[in-house]
């Protein structure tokens, strides 16, 4: 059975670079903030300033958690994704006398072997990265100074557990979803089913969707230096509340540009391609949905409660630090993540670029066509981190009572961030869009 | 009722059609000459790799094709088949010589202006690469208008769907189809824009011989109904038995021209050539 995971990852090298790039970041960030982190409480650090350790090991402990949680959501959208593309390739194994248990263990398998190879990597350069980022921290006056001589190694060994853990979590509900899989596709050409609300889906949803109303009682009776750690909490359900209802939500938002657009052409070609393949759609959008949604989710959570509580100017500046320094690494980490998953899901287009060059598509028009499914995902994506951030602003309004509530949403940096998602998505896209369109078209052999 | 007065113009005849090109800078406006050929290759010349793993796929090759002549090309296995048939169709770039699409010569033309020919003169039939495989049939059907910018006409995409045996599958997925139905929507594509020139590799290859029959019927009826000149790459004797005219390739080079032969035939000369396919 290893054997044929590995011929699976051997078979799709490319396929399942987003899990791989996503693990291995996640890896290597949560090896550099938890060793600083636990640093930070050796008795010998910690004695000096006792604040100042708390500051550093909150913060980067807040680093590690983000950081977790969306490498598991990458992992998780990216693994489904390239289970859906391989839906022949599992079939043969069920055609050739494969119970459903053993295509899922194959699954399964192929995601540990990806997610320990990342670990490795993420360890191995995660290591010394701590090393320099312990120099560094102190001089910033985040962290008591002696750091980097208090770094232990067992840390990394926890982050390396915690990669494979996410991992494993992304890819068992895709091993579920894909086990059963009828051997007859194997005879018809390889289609991924549409993408729809199963009831693993519904059963997520409605667990969380709970549990962020569990959250509200806690938000209400909380102390106001609590607040906002609340809202921080709340923000991360929501997100994978979102994530798995995608299929609905972006099916309706689509349909719903789909019936606001009256013309023809490329707008057209771009909207139903787009509703066709959900799947890919859903995968790009998730990493951007995630960026932007923790971005603008926490930033406006905090903001609100500093901007009525402390009328602007928030309680501790080194709380503002923190929550830059979250939302900043996990903004750079999951960067990496949008630009790995456009170039791939882009670059397994060629099919249906090459199909519309024939038809008489320009080197310019595919492009567009590209460009414009770049810009329907940061739509998709953009309107579902504006709900989750309202959602988190008014559970802020609602733990405020008793004040005058003055929402303050950092429109600029949420834009910011807005704008570097965009740049990255269609730079990752175009570029793998123009590698898939090169000349001669791909028709018959050299004969 | 005014347009009932006027006289009306005469249908099907004229073999090629008017112009839809349209303004475009270096592009010379479509002769209604029906003795220029549709397509002419002079003297193309085509090298695949270089060095010592240069592969000469055709070596300075002139051939033409009339107005709505159905040609099957045959010829061994690397015979220069199907890089006749990409240069012939502006999707691969000759090393040497000329290709002219009625009057427009393609090596002067760029990205846009190619795609623009594609679009509005040419068709392809291929086994694979024809269908958008997330578009429905019925865009992909209206695809070359759509990518001119136009809103596609849903009844006319029914009506061509219907003519080619297919109605009821316009909202289906080209995965959704058998390999036969899936022919015949690229069939119904070149039926709706009226290509000039229909370009078909092996474009029977996956079919069983009911539905290859029924294929090869639409494309002779292209040529005859809408004079579409038709260049189709084939190995099988009995589908080159339904062209008009056979030309056999052999390392790049012409190795026979001919009228309509039977399959058998056809099947001797390609044995003599050497190899079935």
């Amino acid at each position: 059975m290893i054997r044929v995971a590995l011929y699976g990852l051997r078979g799709h090298p490319a396929a399942l670079a987003g899990t791989f790039v996503s693990i291995a970041l996640a890896v290597l960030l949560v090896t550099v903030t938890l060793s600083c982190a636990i640093a930070a409480q050796r008795p010998e650090l910690a004695a000096a300033d006792p604040e100042l350790a708390d500051l550093a090991t909150v913060l980067l402990a807040n680093a590690a958690a983000v950081a977790v949680l969306a490498a598991a959501f990458t992992a998780a959208s990216t693994l489904a994704y390239s289970a859906a593309q391989r839906q022949g390739e599992l079939a043969l194994l069920r055609l050739a006398g494969a119970g459903a248990g053993r295509v899922g263990a194959v699954l399964v398998l192929e995601a540990l072997l990806i997610g320990a190879l990342a670990a490795s990597v993420g360890v191995a350069v995660g290591l010394p990265a701590a090393g320099a980022f312990a120099g560094v921290l102190p001089e910033a006056g985040l962290a008591p100074v002696g750091l980097d001589g208090a770094l232990a190694a067992w840390p990394a060994w926890i982050a390396a557990g915690v990669g494979i853990a996410a991992v494993l979590l992304g890819a068992l509900p895709v091993a579920i979803g894909n086990a059963r899989i009828p051997p007859i596709t194997a005879l018809r050409e390889a289609v991924a089913p549409p993408l729809r609300m199963t009831p693993a889906r519904w059963v997520a949803a409605a667990l969380l969707a709970a549990g962020a109303l569990a959250e509200l009682p806690l938000l209400r009776g909380a102390e106001d230096g609590t607040i906002a750690a609340y809202l921080v909490m709340l923000t991360i359900t929501l997100i994978p509340l979102f994530a798995a209802c995608s299929p609905v939500v972006a099916r309706g938002l689509l349909a719903l540009l789909a019936a606001v657009h009256r013309g023809g052409g490329a707008g057209l070609i771009a909207v139903t391609a787009a509703r066709t393949d959900l799947r890919r759609f859903t995968a790009t959008a998730t990493p951007i949905l995630v960026t932007l949604a923790l971005g603008a989710g926490i930033l406006s959570g905090s903001g609100t409660v500093s901007a009525t509580l402390y009328s602007g100017a928030p309680a501790d500046s080194a709380d503002a630090v923190a929550v830059f320094t979250v939302v900043g690494l996990t903004l750079a980490y999951t960067a990496i993540s949008i630009a790995v998953v456009f170039a791939m899901s882009t670059a397994r287009r060629r099919r249906e670029l090459t199909a519309l060059r024939l038809a008489g598509a320009s080197r310019a028009r595919a492009l567009g066509i590209v460009a414009l499914d770049v810009a329907l995902v940061l739509a998709v994506a953009t309107v579902q981190a504006a709900v989750i951030t309202a959602l988190v602003v008014l559970a802020a309004a609602w733990s405020l009572v008793g004040h005058a509530v003055v929402v303050d949403v950092p429109l600029g940096t949420v834009l910011l961030v807005l704008g570097c998602c965009a740049l990255l998505a269609a730079a990752a896209a175009l570029l793998s869009a123009r590698g898939a369109l090169a000349d001669p078209m791909p028709v018959g052999a050299a004969d | 009722m005014v347009m009932q007065a006027l006289p009306r113009p005469v249908a099907r005849a004229p073999v090629t059609r008017p112009p839809r090109l349209g303004i475009v800078g270096r592009m010379p406006t479509h002769t209604n000459d029906r003795t220029a050929p549709a397509v002419r290759l002079q003297g193309v010349r085509k090298v695949y790799g270089t060095g010592s793993a240069a592969v000469t796929a055709l070596d300075g090759l002139s051939i033409a094709f009339a107005p709505a002549e159905f040609t099957a090309i045959m010829g061994p296995s690397g015979s220069g088949k199907s890089t006749l048939m990409l240069c012939a169709a502006g999707l691969d770039e000759p090393d040497a010589g000329q290709v002219k699409l009625g009057s427009v010569d393609l090596a002067g033309l760029g990205d846009r202006e190619r795609a623009r020919v594609r679009r509005e003169r040419t068709g392809f039939v291929f086994q694979s690469y024809n269908l958008v495989p997330t578009l429905p049939v019925w865009m992909n059907v209206a695809l070359p208008g759509l990518m001119g910018g136009g809103r596609p006409d849903r009844r006319a995409v029914d009506d061509v769907l219907a003519r080619v045996g297919i109605a009821g599958t316009a909202r289906r997925l080209p995965a959704q189809l058998s390999g036969g139905q899936q022919q015949r929507v690229a069939v119904a594509r070149a039926v709706l824009s009226r290509p000039a020139v229909l370009f078909a590799d092996e474009p029977t290859g996956a079919l069983d011989t009911a539905a290859r029959d029924e294929v090869l019927a639409l494309l002779r009826s292209l040529a005859a109904d809408h004079g579409t000149t038709i260049v189709m790459v084939t190995h099988d004797p009995v589908v080159a038995a339904a062209a008009d005219r056979v030309v056999f390739l052999r390392d790049g080079r012409l190795a026979g021209d001919a009228g309509a032969r039977s399959a058998a035939e056809l099947g001797r000369e390609l044995a003599r050539l050497g190899g079935a396919a």
